[in-house]
C-alpha cells in the first residue's frame, strides 16, 4: 500500500525528467574538459610525469617551439596535472566534454604550442616565464632588462648581482658569457 | 516508396534501441548508463530502450578496455547486430586503454581497429548527459545513413577494419 | 461473394488490422506512458510504438545458423494472422462478420495460437534463453488458461450457446461479475505484465522467447502483441460490459472500458515485482481455481 501511495503521488506530481536540452548543471568542482594556457606553461614536464595514463606528452621543435599534447581518449580526469602544475597553466573546466565522431580528430587531441623566445642577452631560444611570475619577480622594476633573459642568463645575472654586492668596485667583466 | 523510406529513416532516429557491451570495463561507464533509465534522465523520452540481446539493438554501447579475450567477443556480438547499426564507445578506455594501456592482457589500441566506431563519448566515466548526447548523435547518424557500417555498405567496399591490433592475424 | 467480402473487411479493416494496429499502438503507448508517469518519469512520445515497429521493418533479419528458415519466418506471420482473425470474430459494433454458432470456440482456439507461436519461436531459435522463455511461457499458459477459459465458458453456459452474440445478450447478473473477476485474474499473465511477466523476464533471461528474432519478423511479433492487447481488452468489454441499444455509444463504452482495464492492469504491474514460476503456477491453480469454481457454481445455481 505504501508503494501505491508513492506511485500515485508520482502520477499527481509533474515528472522529474529533464529534457535533453535542459540537463542538470555539473558541480563547479567537476573535472571535465582540459584547457592549457600556453602563456603560462614553462614546459617543465610535471604534468606529463604525474599523468598515470600517459595522456600528456611534450614534443620539441628545437630552437622554435615546444608542443604540449593531450589525448582526451586516454585521460582519466584525475586532475593530478592541474594539482601539480606549478604555474597553473592546466585547468579542468567544469563542463562535460562533448561526444565526437572521430577519436583521432577534432576535440579529442589537443595541441598547444609554446613558442620559444630568444634571450635578449645571449640569444639562446628558451621558454619564457609566465607574465604573472615575471611580475612577481621583477615587481619593483629592479632590472627590467632581465625579463627577456634565458634561465642561464638569469642565473648569471643573479650571481653577478651577488658578486657586485661583495666587490663594490664592480670588477665584474661585462659580457662574460656562460657556457651553453 | 520514398515516403516509407523516409518514415523508416525517421523511426531509426526516434527509436534507437541500445545494447550494452562490457569489453573489460571497470564498471564505471556501465553504472553511468543506469541513470539514463532513471526518472531524472529518462532515456525513454528519446525512445531509447535498453535491450539485453544484440539482435534487437541498433546502437551498441561498448565500454572498457579491449582485452585479448574480449576482442573476439566484440566482433561476434557486433556481427549479430542487424544492419543498420551504430557503435558508441563510452569513456577513455575504448579509445586508448586509459590507465590499463600497456598491461600484458590489454590491447593498447583504439576500438576503431576492431569495429567501426561512430561516436566517441569522452569521460572517465562520462556523465549520463554525455552518454545521452552520444546516443542521440548516433541515432541522428542512423537517420542520415551516415554511420560507418552504413557508408561501408553503400560503397560496397569491404572496408571492415582489419583486426591487426595486438596480435598478428 | 458478399460473405467473403465481409470476412475480408473484418480481417483487414474493421475491426481487423487497419483499426487494431493503431489502436494497439495507442494502448501500448498508454501503458508505457502510464508506467513512466507512475515512476515519476516523462515517458515515451506518442508515436513511439509506431516508430518502433517501423524501425524494425527497416532492419535486416539475422537468421541463426541451424534454424529452419521456413518455421522461423512463418511463426510471426501465423501469430499476427491468428490474432487478427480472432479480433475479426469479436462482435464489436459495426463488425461485418455475422455471428456463427460456435465462434466462441474458434475465438478461444485462435487466442491460443500466438502463445503457441511464442513457445515454438523460443524452441526454434536454438538459443538457451529462448528455450527457457518458451518453457516458462508453456507452463504459464497451463496456469492462466484455467481462469481465462472458465470465465468465457461460464458465460457460454449461462447463455446456453457458444455464440458471441448470445454471450453479449445474456441479461446482466451475478455471473457477469464473478466471471469478470476471473477473467481479470488471468489478464496480467495473458498480457505478460509484471507479476506474471515470467516468460519475458528481461532481467533474468535477457528477453522473451523471440530473443533471436530481428527486423521485420520481430516487428510482426510486436504488432501481434499490440493486436493481442486490443483483442483482450475488447473481448473483456464485449463480454462483460452491458451493451446499450446504440452501437456508437457501445463502441465508445467498449474503448473506454478497454483503456480502464489496461490502466488497472498497468497499475498492478507497476506496484508489483515478478513472481517465480512456481508461485505464479500455484497462484493460478489455487486462487484462479477457486474463482473458477465459484463462477461455475454460480452458473449452476442460477
Amino acid at each position: 500500500m505504501a508503494m501505491l501511495k508513492t506511485i500515485l503521488g508520482n502520477l499527481l506530481r509533474p515528472s522529474r525528467t529533464r529534457a535533453p536540452a535542459d540537463m542538470p548543471v555539473v558541480p563547479p568542482t567537476y573535472r571535465g574538459a582540459l584547457t592549457h594556457d600556453a602563456g603560462r606553461c614553462t614546459a617543465c614536464g610535471t604534468c606529463a610525469f604525474v599523468c598515470a595514463p600517459k595522456a600528456i606528452h611534450f614534443t620539441q621543435d628545437p630552437g622554435i617551439s615546444v608542443s604540449w599534447h593531450f589525448f582526451i581518449g586516454q585521460c582519466s580526469f584525475c586532475g593530478l596535472c592541474e594539482q601539480n602544475c606549478p604555474t597553473r597553466a592546466i585547468h579542468l573546466r567544469a563542463d562535460v566534454p562533448g561526444s565526437t565522431n572521430s577519436a583521432g580528430g577534432d576535440g579529442l587531441r589537443l595541441e598547444s604550442v609554446i613558442h620559444l623566445q630568444p634571450c635578449t642577452r645571449c640569444g639562446a631560444a628558451h621558454v619564457p616565464l609566465p607574465a604573472a611570475t615575471m611580475d612577481a619577480l621583477w615587481a619593483a622594476g629592479a632590472d627590467e632588462a632581465e625579463r627577456g633573459y634565458c634561465p642561464d642568463c638569469r642565473r648569471w645575472a643573479a650571481s653577478a648581482r651577488l658578486r657586485t654586492a661583495f666587490t663594490p668596485d664592480g670588477a665584474v667583466a661585462e659580457g662574460g658569457r656562460h657556457d651553453r | 516508396m520514398n515516403l516509407i523510406e523516409r518514415v523508416i529513416a525517421i523511426s531509426r532516429r526516434r527509436s534507437p534501441w541500445i545494447c550494452r557491451l562490457n569489453a573489460g570495463s571497470c564498471n564505471g561507464c556501465d553504472i553511468e548508463i543506469t541513470p539514463l533509465l532513471s526518472p531524472r534522465y529518462d532515456a525513454e523520452q528519446l525512445g531509447i530502450e535498453l535491450h539485453g540481446t544484440p539482435k534487437h539493438a541498433d546502437i551498441v554501447l561498448i565500454s572498457g578496455t579491449l582485452t585479448l579475450r574480449s576482442r573476439q567477443a566484440i566482433l561476434d556480438i557486433y556481427d549479430q547486430v542487424p544492419n543498420p547499426k551504430a557503435v558508441v564507445a563510452l569513456g577513455s578506455c575504448p579509445s586508448s586503454g586509459n590507465v590499463f594501456a600497456g598491461s600484458p592482457l590489454v590491447l593498447s589500441c583504439s576500438l576503431d581497429t576492431v569495429v567501426p566506431v561512430d561516436v566517441w563519448v569522452p569521460g572517465c566515466p562520462p556523465r549520463p548527459q554525455a552518454i545521452l548526447d552520444g546516443i542521440a548523435r548516433a541515432a541522428k547518424l542512423l537517420e542520415d545513413g551516415a554511420t560507418k557500417s552504413q557508408l561501408a555498405k553503400s560503397r560496397l567496399a569491404g572496408s571492415q577494419p582489419e583486426s591487426r591490433c595486438g596480435r598478428p592475424s | 461473394m458478399n460473405a467473403v467480402w465481409s470476412y475480408l473487411v473484418a480481417i483487414a479493416v474493421w475491426p481487423g488490422l487497419l483499426f487494431a494496429a493503431p489502436l494497439g499502438w495507442l494502448e501500448l503507448w498508454f501503458m508505457r506512458k502510464l508506467v513512466a508517469r507512475l515512476q515519476g518519469r516523462q515517458g515515451p512520445p506518442f508515436f513511439q510504438p509506431f516508430f518502433d515497429v517501423m524501425k524494425l521493418l527497416g532492419k535486416e533479419t539475422v537468421i541463426p545458423r541451424g534454424v529452419s528458415r521456413g518455421i522461423f519466418l512463418a511463426l510471426p506471420l501465423v501469430s499476427v494472422a491468428a490474432v487478427t482473425a480472432a479480433l475479426a470474430i469479436v462482435p464489436l459494433p459495426g463488425n461485418p462478420v455475422p455471428s456463427l454458432p460456435g465462434d466462441v470456440v474458434l475465438l478461444l482456439y485462435l487466442m491460443e495460437v500466438p502463445v503457441l507461436c511464442e513457445v515454438l519461436a523460443g524452441y526454434v531459435s536454438r538459443s538457451i534463453y529462448g528455450q527457457v522463455a518458451a518453457m516458462r511461457e508453456a507452463i504459464l499458459s497451463l496456469a492462466y488458461n484455467l481462469p481465462f477459459l472458465v470465465a468465457i465458458i461460464a458465460m457460454a453456459q449461462v447463455a446456453g450457446s457458444f455464440q458471441m452474440r448470445a454471450l453479449q445478450e445474456v441479461p446482466y447478473g451475478l455471473v457477469h461479475l464473478l466471471a469478470a473477476v476471473t477473467f481479470l485474474l488471468a489478464l496480467p499473465a495473458r498480457m505478460k505484465l509484471n507479476p506474471f511477466s515470467i516468460a519475458n523476464a528481461e532481467h533474468e533471461i535477457i528477453a522473451d522467447s523471440h530473443i533471436e528474432y530481428s527486423g521485420p519478423p520481430l516487428a510482426l511479433f510486436k504488432l501481434s502483441h499490440a493486436i493481442e492487447v486490443v483483442l483482450l481488452t475488447e473481448l473483456f468489454a464485449v463480454v462483460f460490459i452491458p451493451a446499450t441499444p446504440w452501437p456508437l455509444v457501445n463502441l465508445v463504452v467498449y474503448l473506454v472500458a478497454g483503456i480502464l482495464v489496461l490502466g488497472g492492469v498497468t497499475l498492478l504491474a507497476t506496484t508489483t515485482a515478478r513472481l517465480r514460476l512456481t508461485q505464479a503456477f500455484r497462484f493460478y491453480w489455487v486462487w484462479g481455481g477457486l474463482a473458477s469454481a465459484i463462477t461455475m457454481a454460480a452458473t449452476l445455481v442460477r
